[in-house]
């Protein structure tokens, strides 16, 4: 029973022995719950901090790996291991969590308790979804970690959220039922290959089906993902669950269960399923790019920042998607960073709006103006943030967004460019949405004595502005934890000859992928 | 063929021990005036007698009374079933017995009567007993479901559930007599012995004509569409926990009734039953789902779900594997936890004329009752089939069984019909969690309701995050089965 053994247990429960004993805190004791739960959710990074520093970043291998028997007739097992990027993902979300309950203290204000530990039992899900190694404990937390969603969503939320919560759940949950049936039938189809039965995540990806199978699984696991990322044309629910959801529900949908879907991706659909992976891969590279385009060109119309800040979300994921289709270094290692950093900026670009929310109740373009003057700390965390999103140089976002287009152009220079107005667009309706809220003459009187960022407010904006920086200026700590994971699922997903790539590229491209 | 010609009487020891109870508890019930607690008292020391003997029976094995009844661990894990189900059943309306008006003891001694139907049912060998037991069932369930006589809807549940009951019981009659003409036998092992042994039995179109009519007289009494006209204004009509009863011990025990004729009598009759019930299944699935939708009232509405669960156990039949139908008994299990612990709620809900069971009576039911509103999420999550709770991991064994043989596409609309279940069952949450109450009732939530929802959450549980035990108990059970 020792700590280094089990820490990936203790991370991903910690926060539910949390619930348990904060739900003997009485409701009415609404400090005590803040604190509890804050300082719960520290000590659950404090934790996961062992896991960085234990972390052995030249293994290829699976690291702090866990296994006891849960179903032994099905041969499901508790089986539990990170790599690069799970480990990266899973720090997101426990350094996250922390800010986002801070971040609520004033937000809420009916049913304090509930918010408070629904967060601790989401936390615990989503950990849990980043280290399972077995299909169906992956499967159970994926699943479990959409009702603490929905009921942020729909108790918290603003005037239509009980339509949005409902509709959040029934998309994504639509995609993983699909997911179900292909997971239950690859089970068996290794057991009709090898005579033995198993979810395990790492012996299925040595089984190699033939592409008519392949493609079906493939289809339900990437429709399940797809949903999630978003990836245009599913992206319908993102808007209102995000416009509609706390700020908080927003942080960490923006922040964590975005990235789910493009794990999932990297993790699951595209290495399982390799041959049709790369028979795919052209149509989900367009699919990310007119996710780009569209979502920028959208968010560039709206009235409401937040609803902005939701597109502008289609846009990025859509720079991950189109990373992880590259099948290059580059492109995947800048995806995965990439992820970060949308989880960081998006995730810090909710909590301002929610800031501004709570001192107007209001999130019109069209009400705000000048606030520069009034709120001058509010207006530079958000300068800086808004210049991490559309990708500055020496902030996390240029990182990212240079390593996904050099890793794209690589692939097919096409898509670059293409995706690189999609770089330009972001800058236009950020720097746009920047203009009309802080600068220019205050128009609006209810503006004129707005109340500068609070002590707390300013703690939970500090250690997101250390990070954008720290990425944006040294990002090579990131990246080593990065690279391993992301040679092997180049490894798993890349075709070894140029078997199929031959039918769909001309040699001179195939000649430029090799460099 | 008659070896066992003496009688043993350990082959109903269960049934002889609820038999029993039966009698005392009709005795007390005659000499008590009030206090009918009393007489609610014996009858749950009685069922946990049969449950712990029941336990205690694990691993025998009897066929006795000329072939009759057989005592297996198929019967004795259904025992448990159906016992843990009236257990719970009774718990949960201690309180609602003592606030009918009338002399209500009676209400145990019908649910004894009735488990010792099902007890019987389980244990059938023999056509004739099994007929017998599914009357000696349906008889007690009768007056149970208008048992609050001055409700007119109460009254008229009970009326549709006899006349179509009737003609189920009409049915499997005549479908018996049919066979008899054929074979001359009604035992379960000769019939079974002559269709192993003689020819084109499938051309013989009596036989085949039997053999439907008994599977149409079972598809009745689980409310497979479309046999299923009778159920949503029976469970609208009965008391709140006697709809959970009969969801739960009344379609479990009919569906092990039917596993059982499936293995021991049909086994090696070719017939394309597979295929009869593959529509059944995807006829039953789609459309209680989808009229649930619809539905305003909770008890009507979980009639219909509770129609489309009997399609999702069907599934678990449709491959005819010893694999698919462990599956479907862990289903019923599960199932059974999960709806007599949401009907708990419900019982705590419903006011004595009968209302109180609409959507909008959970509207805000977290402000009051935190403790339900959060057990009932569990009962409509479990009943959506979401992890980590019992319904997920009996559609995941029911599925994976269908797949396995190839009934991929039986699975996937299976799982499509699911995503519409969602949407009622999330209007449950969300009433309770997202709209404000009407009226605040802070009733005190009675002990027996209290301990009644503890069982039935350690099931869900239990059975959601460590299903292996229940599962090879399961497993044992069909293998008792086939010998």
């Amino acid at each position: 029973m020792g700590f280094r053994e089990h820490i990936l247990s203790i991370v991903i429960f910690l926060p539910l022995v949390g619930v348990l004993l904060g739900s003997f805190i009485n409701k009415e004791n609404k400090i005590a719950i803040k604190w509890f739960t804050l300082i719960v959710s520290l000590v659950e990074f404090i934790i996961s901090l062992y896991l960085v520093t234990w972390f052995n970043t030249s293994s290829t291998s699976m690291q702090f790996t866990e296994k006891y028997t849960w179903i032994p007739a099905y041969n499901i097992n508790y089986q539990l291991g990170i790599d690069g990027l799970s480990l990266l993902l899973i720090m997101l979300t426990t350094f996250l969590t922390p800010l986002v309950l801070l971040g609520s203290w004033t937000y809420i204000k009916n049913r304090e308790k509930e918010y408070y530990l629904w967060f601790l039992v989401l936390e615990t899900g989503m950990i849990g979804v980043f280290a399972s190694l077995d299909l169906i404990l992956f499967y159970v937390f994926w699943e479990a970690m959409l009702i603490p969603m929905y009921i942020i969503i729909g108790v918290w939320g603003g005037p239509r959220r009980i339509y949005a919560a409902v509709k959040f759940f029934i998309y994504t949950m639509f995609g993983s039922l699909l997911m179900l049936v292909a997971i239950i039938y690859l089970y068996f189809a290794y057991h009709a290959q090898t005579g033995s039965y198993t979810f395990d995540l790492l012996k299925l990806y040595n089984l190699s089906l033939p592409l008519s199978t392949q493609i079906w699984l493939f289809a339900a696991f990437a429709l399940s993902f797809a949903i999630k990322v978003p990836i245009f044309p599913f992206h319908t629910w993102l808007p209102d669950a995000h416009v509609e959801a706390p700020t908080g529900g927003s942080v960490i949908l923006a922040g964590v269960l975005l990235k789910m879907g493009t794990y999932g991706y990297m993790r699951l659909a595209m290495p399982l399923f390799p041959t049709a992976a790369n028979a795919f891969l052209p149509y989900i590279a367009i699919l990310a790019i007119i996710g780009i385009i569209y979502g920028a060109l959208v968010a560039m119309m709206q009235p409401d920042i937040k609803k902005l800040v939701a597109y502008s979300s289609v846009s990025h994921l859509g720079f991950v998607m189109l990373g992880l289709m590259a099948l290059n270094i580059q492109g995947v290692d800048g995806a995965v960073l990439q992820m970060i950093n949308h989880g960081l900026s998006t995730g810090a670009l909710f909590m301002l709006v929610g800031m501004i929310y709570e001192r107007r109740h209001t999130r019109q373009l069209s009400e705000f103006g000048g606030i520069a003057k009034t709120m001058p700390i509010f207006a530079t965390i958000f300068m800086i943030v808004t210049l991490s999103s559309i990708g500055l140089p020496g902030l996390n976002g240029f990182v990212g967004e240079f390593l996904i287009l050099m890793g794209s152009f690589f692939a097919k220079p096409i898509y670059a460019v293409f995706a690189g107005t999609g770089v330009i667009l972001g800058a236009v309706y950020m720097l746009r949405t920047y203009q009309k809220v802080f600068w220019g003459k205050i128009t609006n009187k209810a503006n004129e004595e707005l109340k500068d960022l609070s002590p707390r407010e300013i703690i939970v904006m500090i250690p997101i502005l250390i990070m954008i920086v720290w990425i944006g200026v040294y990002p090579k700590p990131f990246l080593n934890i990065i690279h391993n994971a992301s040679e092997s699922y180049i490894q798993y997903v890349k075709p070894s000859t140029v078997q199929i790539n031959s039918q769909q590229t001309s040699s001179s491209q195939v000649l430029e992928r090799s460099k | 063929m008659y070896s066992n010609v003496y009688i043993n009487y350990n082959a109903i020891l269960p049934e002889l021990i609820i038999g029993v109870t039966l009698f005392i508890a009709a005795v007390i019930d005659a000499f008590t005036n009030n206090k009918k607690w009393f007489v609610g008292l014996v009858t749950l020391i009685g069922m946990g007698t049969g449950i712990a003997l029941s336990i205690y029976l694990w691993g025998n094995k009897f066929i006795s009374f000329s072939q009759m009844v057989s005592l297996d661990e198929f019967s004795l894990l259904l025992f448990i079933t159906v016992l843990i189900a009236g257990f719970i059943t009774v718990l949960v309306s201690l309180k609602y017995v003592d606030s009918i008006e009338s002399d209500a003891g009676h209400f145990y001694l019908l649910l004894l009567s009735s488990i010792l139907g099902m007890m019987f049912l389980v244990s059938a060998t023999n056509l004739i007993v099994l007929v017998l037991a599914l009357e000696l069932m349906s008889l007690s369930i009768y007056p149970l479901v208008g048992f609050t006589r001055d409700r007119l809807t109460s009254l008229e549940g009970s009326m549709k559930y006899l006349i179509l009951g009737a003609f189920a019981t009409a049915f499997m009659l005549y479908g018996i007599a049919l066979i008899y003409s054929t074979l001359g036998t009604t035992n379960f092992y000769t019939i079974a012995n002559v269709l192993a042994t003689s020819q084109n039995m499938t051309a013989n179109i009596v036989m085949m004509a039997g053999v439907a009519m008994i599977l149409i007289g079972f598809s009745f009494k689980v409310a497979l569409v479309p046999f299923h006209a009778w159920t949503p204004d029976a469970y609208q009509g009965a008391p709140a926990p006697i709809t959970g009863f009969m969801a739960a011990a009344v379609k479990a025990a009919s569906f092990a009734a039917i596993i059982k004729v499936l293995i021991v009598v049909l086994n090696t009759f070719q017939i394309p039953v597979s295929e009869a019930m593959w529509w059944l299944s995807a006829i039953t699935m789609f459309l209680g789902n989808v009229i649930a939708v619809v539905q305003k009232n909770v008890k009507r509405m979980l009639a219909y779900s509770s129609i489309a669960h009997a399609g999702y156990i069907v599934v678990g039949l449709v491959p005819e594997t010893p694999y698919g139908m462990s599956s479907a008994v862990f289903y019923l299990i599960s199932y059974t936890f999960t709806i007599v612990g949401a009907f708990a709620i419900i019982t705590y809900l419903e006011k004595n004329d009968g209302t109180g069971t609409e959507i909008s009576d959970f509207s805000g039911l977290n402000n009051t009752h935190p403790m339900l509103s959060i057990l009932m999420t569990i009962f409509m999550l479990s009943l959506a089939g979401i992890p980590p709770t019992a319904g997920f991991m009996a559609k995941f064994y029911v599925f994976s069984s269908a797949i396995k043989n190839g009934y991929i596409g039986l699975a996937i609309f299976g799982i499509l019909t699911s995503v519409i279940s969602l949407y009622y069952y999330l209007r449950i949450v969300y009433a309770m969690y997202f709209e404000e109450p009407e009226t605040k009732t802070t009733l005190p939530v009675p002990v027996g309701i209290s301990v009644g929802l503890l069982i039935s959450l350690w099931g869900v549980i239990q059975l959601g995050i460590l299903p292996a035990d229940i599962m090879n108990l399961a497993v044992q059970s069909i293998q008792s089965l086939i010998h």
